[in-house]
């Protein structure tokens, strides 16, 4: 019981917190300069062998999904449930209760100086000068002056971490459950896209240039029809502007060059396919296949490699590669239109354009995430911009006042403030130094 | 963008240059012989050299025909025009000239940075053709310059032992300048947050994906991550004096490894920038 106690102590506490802040950095600098992804033989030969060994066994190269990262990850979400869970009613009460005058004297904490004023209407004077509103209390005999401002503010930390759980929360199971997939082709193909329920037709594609040649927009205009109720919608998709349908984006996210290629035999015409970079025509009869490994619309070689002069398709050339069954036969360039001649069989590329990928994402959980931002945000600004801070003052039998100030974060700067204010009305008569060092008040957890 | 414009431009930036090189020459005067004429010259040249910087930038933006916050050059000269603007900000509300021996040389460094970066004025690609990306950078603008501040108070804080009886009169007291760094990390914590949402959702609409783990979101992340655990370990645990100005420095360290050092050093979706 007792272990189980210590447990759940550690759990909400706020060293573990910070404990798990520490190594989360430490693994995400980690995360960042060793190169994540990469195949295992990849850093066994770049980093010493030892280092390579232990980047696999802890998995350093894939970092942001090793077990332990998320395991981390979700005990500081956790940590941050119970610390608001248990915090609420703390902050409740004290949002209620706490600042008033009897809770202030309840402290007995000594004052901050002593004040003779100009004249009468300088206490409140100080007061809005310090943009407060005081209310003249009497207490037991005595005159007191208190006001308190920005009271809201105590509940800033809490909203922040209430914002950063939903973000947490938001962004590990989008993580489990979004859809990311993607379509690409050339314009008159249509793609299923069997994990969406989906047909995507391409309908048009254009790549916008400047003079220069830079380019200036990607432009796609599709139309996705949903397979279960036959609803069709049109739209277009541009960088920085995805089309949204049936709850999904459709994003314009990548383009490359594409080509009919022809295989014949003889005069016979055996197969005929649009391959995009990187693809393969197959033939049935021999396993012989050539791939579209790479497009140059505006071919230049200087000897120091094959490079495109515009993109404009003025010499437009295809890298080809040929395997035979499955092994590498042959590699070269030749331009659209012309024959690769293997035997009796005869490849062509023809009709050279660009293909567009359109990527597809659905994320069930990004208006969780979007709140979660604003709620951190919001509570940020709460924490440290609506600082909740108290003046309050005591009249003395001889005409003077004992004056106390109390601000939860930036006590100094507000102490200055009052101090400054109290000069400008009247002449202070005695310190906190006096009266025992000035404590600040935090903000336990 | 016209010859004129351009000619316009390098002028204003190179008087911005010198107005920051003199006003850092004039602060450390200023700290060596303790002239508070010389604290003056240095705190009005920051001024006017921010007059000119933003000059600077307005011609650019016209000649360039969209703000100027899209590569490494117009971010650099923006991150300076930031730092300047947060330490006015930071010298009207304070009053304490000492701040500028440390702000105006960090100053210096990070437009002497831009400097070096080539000036051409370049069409924007695609995925920055966004209002987001222009809310995303001014954002980080503001919070890198306060960064900065707190930073160059932060040394003043560490090196204040080492100054004497009569230089520390005359400046705040070690707890003030304690309290005033905490206050400008704020201030630049709420906009680092800003910048991490608005770039979020930069990224969510040109790449589907509003955070991918790329080393320029790790490392603000990073960022974020020590400055939150300054105001942890300050607020909750009473971390105060050496210890969290020490931290101010790390974090100022941090945002220059994220601005520079990831651009130069890994490979990133944000190699543009």
């Amino acid at each position: 019981m007792k272990l189980l106690k210590k447990i759940w102590g550690v759990f909400h506490s706020m060293k573990c917190a910070i404990v798990l802040l520490v190594i989360l950095t430490a693994a995400c600098v980690a995360g960042s300069l060793i190169p994540q992804g990469e195949v295992a033989s990849y850093y066994t030969t770049v980093y010493p062998e030892w280092a390579g060994k232990l980047i696999l066994a802890v998995r350093l190269d894939d970092m942001f999904s090793a077990w332990w990262f998320i395991v981390m990850a979700g005990l500081l979400c956790l940590n941050l449930v119970l610390c608001s869970i248990l915090r609420f009613p703390q902050l409740l009460r004290n949002y209620r209760e706490g600042y008033t005058l009897k809770a202030r004297k309840k402290r007995n904490r000594p004052r901050d100086w002593e004040w003779m004023p100009k004249e009468e209407a300088s206490v409140r004077n100080v007061f809005l000068a310090l943009h407060f509103k005081p209310a003249v209390q009497e207490e037991d005999g005595e005159t007191w002056q208190y006001a308190v401002r920005n009271r809201v503010g105590i509940w800033g930390s809490w909203i922040c971490h209430l914002g950063m759980i939903a973000v947490i929360i938001g962004f590990g199971l989008g993580q489990k459950y979004m859809l990311d997939t993607y379509v690409y082709g050339v314009p008159g193909q249509e793609k299923q896209v069997e994990e969406a329920g989906l047909r995507v037709a391409i309908d048009d594609f254009e790549v916008k240039l400047r003079d220069d040649y830079t380019v200036e927009q990607y432009q796609a205009q599709i139309t996705v029809k949903d397979e279960k109720s036959g609803k069709e919608a049109s739209g277009t998709t541009k960088v920085n502007a995805p089309f949204h349908a049936f709850g999904m984006d459709f994003f314009q996210n990548s383009t490359g060059w594409a080509a009919t290629a022809k295989a014949y035999k003889g005069s016979e015409l055996l197969d005929e396919q649009v391959l995009c970079q990187g693809e393969f025509i197959s033939l049935e009869e021999i396993p012989l296949q050539v791939q579209m490994t790479a497009f140059y619309p505006d071919y230049y070689n200087d000897g120091t490699g094959p490079t495109t002069l515009t993109p404009l398709l003025k010499n437009p050339v295809v890298i080809y590669t040929i395997y035979y069954d499955g092994n590498f036969f042959q590699m070269d360039a030749i331009g659209t239109g012309l024959p690769i001649q293997i035997d009796d069989y005869r490849f062509v590329f023809e009709n050279p354009q660009q293909y567009t990928l359109i990527q597809i994402v659905k994320d069930p959980t990004m208006t969780y995430v979007g709140l979660g931002g604003i709620l951190v945000i919001l509570g940020i600004i709460l924490a440290f911009f609506c600082r909740t801070e108290e003046l309050w003052m005591r009249e003395n039998a001889d005409g003077t006042y004992a004056v106390f100030c109390r601000s939860v974060k930036g006590a100094e700067l507000f102490a200055d403030a009052v101090e400054e204010a109290l000069r400008a009305e009247g002449e202070i008569t005695g310190t906190k130094e006096e009266e025992g060092e000035h404590v600040t008040d935090f903000n336990h957890r | 963008m016209s010859q004129t414009l351009i000619t316009a431009e390098n002028i204003l930036f190179y008087v911005t240059v010198i107005a920051y090189f003199v006003s850092t020459a004039c602060y450390f005067y200023y700290f060596a012989a303790r002239s508070s004429k010389a604290a003056q010259i240095a705190t009005a040249l920051i001024a006017a050299g921010f007059v000119f910087h933003t000059l600077s930038l307005i011609v650019r933006g016209i000649g360039a025909g969209r703000i100027p916050l899209s590569n490494q050059f117009e971010f650099a000269t923006a991150f300076a025009w930031g730092i300047a603007l947060c330490y006015l900000l930071a010298y009207r509300k304070f009053r304490v000239s000492a701040m500028g021996t440390f702000i105006a040389p960090i100053l210096f460094l990070i437009i002497g940075y831009a400097a070096m970066q080539s000036r051409e004025v370049r069409d924007l690609m695609p995925a920055l053709q966004s209002n987001w990306l222009v809310l995303h950078v001014s954002t980080a603008i503001i919070s890198y310059g306060s960064f900065a501040v707190s930073c160059g108070i932060s040394l003043l804080y560490l090196f204040y032992d080492r100054l004497s009886a009569e230089r520390q009169s005359a400046m705040p007291d070690k707890k003030k300048l304690d309290q005033m760094s905490y206050r400008v990390i704020t201030f630049g914590f709420l906009f680092l947050t800003i910048v991490m949402i608005t770039g979020a959702i930069w990224a969510q609409r040109a790449w589907g994906h509003y955070w991918t783990w790329d080393p320029k979101e790790t490392w603000s992340f990073i960022t974020w991550l020590i400055y939150a655990l300054y105001l942890h370990l300050r607020i909750n645990r009473h971390w105060i004096g050496k210890r969290t100005a020490m931290f101010a420095v790390i974090g100022f360290v941090c945002v220059i490894f994220t601005f520079i050092g990831v651009n130069t050093f890994i490979p990133s979706i944000h190699s543009y920038a």
